[in-house]
């Protein structure tokens, strides 16, 4: 039978020379590239998994000299990190080493049953069962981070009682609250109380509905007091077994202030336009009136200087409108500097 | 049957030369001058006689009762309908939303912008001199 080439470095920890002598040559059995350790003691153990030898799996007997059973594995793990280990034991400890195995280990093994393929089998096991989970681990930080290190606030809050369940990074820098004071607010607690009708409608509407994306631009109130507007996105997720909100909130404040800004200067360039039509046309209009009748007129009509006059009067008050205008419109593109 | 040009507007210059075109090209004709809405239709409320003749040059922008509401009101008292008035708007506006408003009274015969040429005056006072 051929050997398995996988390269592994196995720390024994066993104080038992016979037992280890046993577990080495069944160890040689199946591995063919393989190097292992053996420790007597836990603090032998300790100094060989901290050492430079990268460990890939520690076989375990659950009595040692002074420390035994689960806190002898609880000691252990401190140290082991995500190393796998498997127990080792006698008849006499069954029932210890199935607590035990509730604590994170990989497996037991009872030492009098113990042949190369069961121990082969458990190591092969043990260490495919630790790269599923450190690939599934791997996947959970990974939607995690999607969550907690999004750049836009984002929570899930429960659908029944509207408590905040989880909220990230943005969400508290944004809104100013800790997450454990978000933990024990409801999502009414970021509305001003004006906005409550409105939350309640828009709740009712996407439980109606089942919405899912855009909810609306809200008013949200930070912790300072201050008022942010918002673009809301929501949508329905699992989350430990339960159906929650997940929610994700733009702030649009500036954005909104921006437009408010460019519709106001809008208005006054309205004015402007209006100004033009209306109010120069008066004067404009009354100047090219009073041609027409001087044309009409014989030039030494005893009119002329009265009509002359208000051919004066009229040209400057055009004068000061067309000033006006053009001071306005300085206004407008200094108001537009300054906020800009 | 008497014939009368009622000018409505704010602006007295615009009295002074108008009346005194109409006085030199039509020198017969007998131009009322009212310097808003309200005193435009209580001239009317106390002079309108069904056998004579009425032209309205009628200005827009005016302070107290303006051009629209002075349409409103001349459109209440039911005149209109005996065809003897005929109503031009004359304005320094160029502003097309006014010309659409005044063309939406259908009674308004024209709108004119202002100054008046002699020649927009002849047109405007034809239904007179015929």
């Amino acid at each position: 039978m051929s050997k398995d080439s996988l390269p592994l470095t196995i720390l024994i920890i066993e104080d038992n020379l016979g037992d280890f002598v046993l577990l080495e040559d069944y160890l040689l059995e199946k591995f063919d590239v393989i190097r292992i350790f053996q420790e007597e003691s836990f603090d032998g153990a300790i100094l060989k998994i901290k050492s430079a030898n990268k460990i890939d799996i520690i076989l375990l007997d659950l009595i040692l000299p002074y420390l035994q059973g689960g806190a002898l594995v609880e000691k252990i793990q401190e140290y082991s990190g995500d190393i796998p280990i498997i127990i080792l034991t006698g008849y006499t400890d069954i029932d210890l080493a199935q607590k035990i195995l509730s604590m994170g280990v990989s497996d037991f093994l009872i030492k009098d049953e113990i042949n190369p393929e069961i121990l082969y089998k458990s190591i092969i096991y043990s260490l495919e069962r630790k790269s599923y989970i450190n690939g599934l681990n791997k996947t959970k930080k990974t939607y995690q981070d999607l969550f907690n290190l999004s750049p836009q606030p984002m929570w899930l809050y429960d659908i029944s009682s509207l408590a905040f369940l989880d909220v990230n990074q943005a969400a508290i820098t944004k809104y100013g609250y800790t997450l454990e004071e978000f933990k024990n607010m409801t999502i009414r607690d970021i509305r001003p109380k004006e906005e409550m009708e409105s939350l309640d409608d828009s709740l009712a509407q996407r439980v109606s509905k089942d919405a899912y994306g855009f909810a609306g631009v809200f008013v949200h109130r930070l912790k300072s007091g201050k008022h942010i507007n918002v673009e809301i996105y929501s949508s329905n997720i699992e989350y430990n077994n339960k159906i929650v909100r997940l929610v994700l909130a733009n702030d649009v404040t500036d954005k909104l202030e921006y437009i408010k800004q460019i519709e106001a200067q809008n208005v006054k360039l309205k004015d402007i336009a209006w100004t033009q039509s209306h109010v120069v046309r008066a004067p404009l209009s009354r100047i090219l009136g009073i041609i027409n009748l001087i044309e009409l007129e014989s030039f030494n009509s005893e009119d002329l200087p009265y009509l002359i006059g208000q051919l004066k009067l009229s040209g400057n008050e055009m004068d000061d409108i067309v000033r006006n205008i053009v001071s306005e419109t300085k206004l407008l593109n200094l108001n537009g500097l300054n906020n800009g | 049957m008497d014939k009368h040009v009622l000018l409505i507007d704010d602006d007295p210059i615009f009295h002074i030369i108008f009346t005194r075109m109409i006085k030199k090209v039509y020198p017969s004709l007998n131009v009322n001058s009212s310097l808003n809405g309200k005193i435009g239709l209580e001239y009317l409320n106390k002079n309108y006689n069904i056998n004579d003749q009425y032209i309205i040059l009628l200005d827009i922008n005016m302070p107290i009762h303006n051009g629209w509401q002075f349409l409103d009101g001349i459109k209440k008292k039911g005149i209109m309908q005996n065809n003897n008035i005929t109503i031009f708007v004359v304005t320094s506006s160029t502003d097309l939303d006014d010309i659409k408003r005044a063309k939406s009274y259908g009674f308004v015969k024209d709108t004119l912008s202002k100054p008046l040429s002699v020649d927009s005056l002849n047109h405007v006072l034809k239904p007179l001199i015929n």
